[in-house]
């Protein structure tokens, strides 16, 4: 197993991904426009690199939020 | 003389003493709007009927002898994310643009009307409220009073643009990462912020619930705070909306900064700013006599998790959109939107755990500190086109530089307020001063003080003021 929190993606793969994940949302888009989401996607993966990478503490009191 | 032009205390003053009617405040704000907004294009509706009724309203109450409130007769305007009865509500977008008209307003406006105050119409915005510009390609692209080459910021961009202009004392905005901070910084306002949580949203549209307050601009720290109180209290319509008895804060800034202390970040808050925007901070935290504090190295990851929420909420509140009318969204912020479809969900909940880590971390800051001093951008007004810029030696894209030091604070939800420093013959720059939460009235006394010491001011632009 990589111990990298985000392992580099090719485009191919990212673009099938990317494909697949509009389609359950119920969109379905040019390759044009699937190249812009990709593009943005790509910037979006850059930037969370420091939080995939920070390592969280084992702590119950940081899971979820909701009191019933 | 006109009316127009005027602070909101000063014109309350008048219209609670009979020496203005509101009817006249209206008909001079009405027409300086008609006459200069055309410079900046901050306005997407003048609601002159809607003015003139409301107005007539105070009058009456006036000549009744009753109480007008404590903003009788102040022009306000709203960003055209929230409500006002009877007008639509656009958000930015030509999709909403054809949705039928609110059938109430938002809570914030009914509780400032409550008070007085006069709605003057809707103000530009991004679309959707996501990004920096306001340069929206339904509405316009709204121009910086101080120079129309340079952007007024955004997302809230008309608002701070038409108080920068002095077209209305008060404006509302929001800020999610960063939208009312940065436009305020950028046309020399002063801006709020509340806590999370302490002022409603309801009417208003949703960008990204974890992360959006609503709040006003202003040109002075006592009509920023006037607005503030008239907008707090409980309301069970937002349910995130915090049940905590009100804390009126106009009355208590001539308290000064007596008994607060004050701290300014080093580290990552001290990185990559532009000369002018390092002066800023400097110049306030020796003014404020503000020890440095270490901050420890997690901001980026911060910065990352207000990225990875924001993808997911803000695609999951236009999802329905983006199936039906993708073709009309704007070009810049579809694929945005989109991409947040493409976030794994173990992100997305790492990025709300890291929150809770975070929002305890921070508290540690404040051990020594009532209030922090901190940079709003790393740089002043870009030119519009502009798309990188120097800083420290470095070139970096706008786009990744000016949420750099908003959005890691999007994950607190501290109280922040931004103070202008504006010159003459410069452009603005601008601190924030951060609290803890719901203490805004320390935020709110240390502006007053920056700005009784002549540190901080707003005035109207220079090309806009009354002749």
């Amino acid at each position: 197993m990589a111990e990298d929190a985000a392992a580099p993606v090719p485009d191919a793969q990212l673009e099938v991904y990317a494909r697949a994940m509009l389609a359950l949302n119920g969109l379905v888009l040019s390759p044009a426009d699937l190249a812009l989401v990709v593009d943005e996607f790509r910037r979006l993966q850059d930037i969370a690199g420091p939080l995939l990478q920070h390592e969280m503490p084992d702590r119950l009191d940081l899971a979820g939020v909701f009191k019933p | 003389v006109t009316l127009a032009g005027l602070g909101a205390g000063e014109t309350a003053r008048r219209v609670r003493s009979r020496e203005a009617s509101a009817r006249e405040v209206v008909h001079d704000t009405l027409a300086r709007v008609a006459a200069l907004d055309a410079k900046i294009r901050a306005f997407t509706e003048v609601t002159a009927g809607l003015a003139r009724r409301t107005a007539e309203r105070i009058d009456a109450v006036v000549a009744s002898g009753g109480d007008p409130g404590p903003l009788a007769g102040v022009p306000f305007a709203v960003k055209d994310l929230y409500d006002l009865a009877g007008v639509v509500t656009r958000s930015g977008s030509k999709i909403h643009a054809e949705r039928a008209p609110a059938q109430a307003s938002a809570t914030v406006v009914t509780r400032l009307m409550q008070a007085g105050a006069v709605p003057i119409g809707t103000l530009n915005m991004e679309e959707y409220a996501y990004g920096f510009h306001t340069d929206n390609p339904h509405f316009g692209r709204t121009l910086n009073p101080h120079d129309p080459a340079r952007t007024a910021g955004g997302s809230s961009g008309g608002s701070a643009a038409a108080v920068a202009a002095g077209l209305v004392p008060l404006a509302l905005g929001s800020d999610t990462n960063g939208s009312i901070r940065v436009p305020a910084a950028f046309c020399g306002v002063f801006g709020l912020k509340p806590t999370f949580g302490r002022l409603s949203r309801a009417g208003t549209v949703l960008f990204v619930s974890s992360f959006d307050h609503v709040g006003p601009f202003a040109r002075s720290v006592a009509d920023l705070a006037g607005a503030y109180d008239a907008m707090q209290g409980y309301d069970p319509a937002d349910p995130l909306c915090v049940d905590m008895p009100c804390s009126e804060t106009a009355s208590r800034l001539e308290l000064g900064i007596a008994g607060l202390r004050f701290g300014a970040p080093r580290g990552y808050f001290a990185q990559l700013l532009e000369a002018p925007c390092r002066a800023a901070v400097e110049t306030v935290a020796g003014a404020l006599g503000a020890k440095a504090v270490e901050i420890p190295g997690c901001i980026d990851a911060a910065r990352a998790a207000a990225f990875v929420i924001t993808s997911v909420e803000a695609m999951n509140e236009r999802a329905r959109e983006l199936r039906t009318r993708f073709a009309d969204f704007d070009p810049k912020t579809r694929y945005r939107f989109l991409a947040g479809a493409l976030v794994p969900g173990p992100w997305y909940a790492k990025a709300q755990q890291f929150r809770r880590w975070f929002a305890d971390e921070a508290r540690r800051w404040f051990a020594d500190a009532d209030v922090m001093v901190l940079p709003v951008a790393p740089v002043q007004a870009p030119r519009f086109g502009e798309t990188e810029a120097v800083v420290d030696g470095r070139s970096m894209p706008l786009r990744v530089l000016l949420g750099r030091f908003v959005q890691p604070l999007a994950l607190l939800g501290y109280p922040i307020v931004v103070a202008p420093l504006v010159s003459d013959n410069a452009l603005p720059t601008a601190v924030q001063l951060v609290g803890r939460p719901f203490e805004e009235e320390k935020v709110l006394r240390a502006a007053a003080h920056l700005e009784r010491i002549g540190v901080a001011r707003a005035p109207v632009a220079r090309d806009f003021l009354p002749a």
